[in-house]
């Protein structure tokens, strides 16, 4: 049921923007940050069920909480860079997504690099 | 608070922002329209970064950022 509302909100944001863009354009962009906003202030919500089911599965399989946590860290991040490049991308500016972009793939790989390095542990004691 | 009724109210915003600068316009006082077009863009910007807050907070709690 959720996909239904998201989908409504944004068609109606979008109609807003619409109506919005020629009287006041700054308006616009405010709401095209705003409905971005919204959708994922839901789908947020939603992914709290999601996590408790990953953890415990994690739990019983017996994998150390450390990867789990880094996965999630990445997910994480992967949203804000992803809501802060699209809003920099609504108001025109896409050199500057573009660097959120690339900071964003720079602190994932700065999380990542712990497993990285536990990985190459793990095949250096297997040789 | 949420959902629809926050963009109905920013689009309100917008567009009696947009009418009290044609009144004024009509009214020949050009200058006090940049004070109006202020407030409303201030209004909605404490609005957005209210809740841009509340998102970043969130996801910081629920995915163990920073």
């Amino acid at each position: 049921m959720e996909i239904i509302k998201i989908g409504a909100i944004g068609i109606i944001t979008a109609i807003c923007i619409m109506i919005l863009k020629d009287i006041r354009s700054d308006m616009a962009v405010y709401l095209s940050i705003f409905g971005g906003l919204i959708i994922l202030l839901m789908v947020v919500e939603e992914l709290t069920g999601i996590i408790t089911v990953l953890n415990t599965i994690a739990d019983k399989a017996g994998l150390s909480g450390d990867f789990l946590s880094v996965i999630l860290k990445i997910v994480g991040l992967g949203f804000v860079i992803d809501f802060s490049a699209g809003v920099c991308e609504d108001t025109g500016n896409k050199s500057l997504a573009e660097k959120i972009v690339l900071g964003g793939k720079i602190s994932i790989m700065f999380v990542a690099l712990p497993i990285v390095v536990s990985l190459f542990e793990l095949i250096t004691s297997l040789l | 608070m949420f959902g629809i009724d926050i963009i109905f109210r920013i689009a309100g915003i917008g567009i009696v922002i947009a009418i009290v600068n044609q009144v004024l316009k009509k009214v020949d006082r050009e200058e006090i329209t940049t004070l109006t077009t202020l407030a409303g863009t201030v209004i909605v910007l404490l609005i957005v970064l209210d809740m841009i807050a509340q998102l970043f907070s969130t996801l910081k709690n629920m995915f163990g950022l920073f």
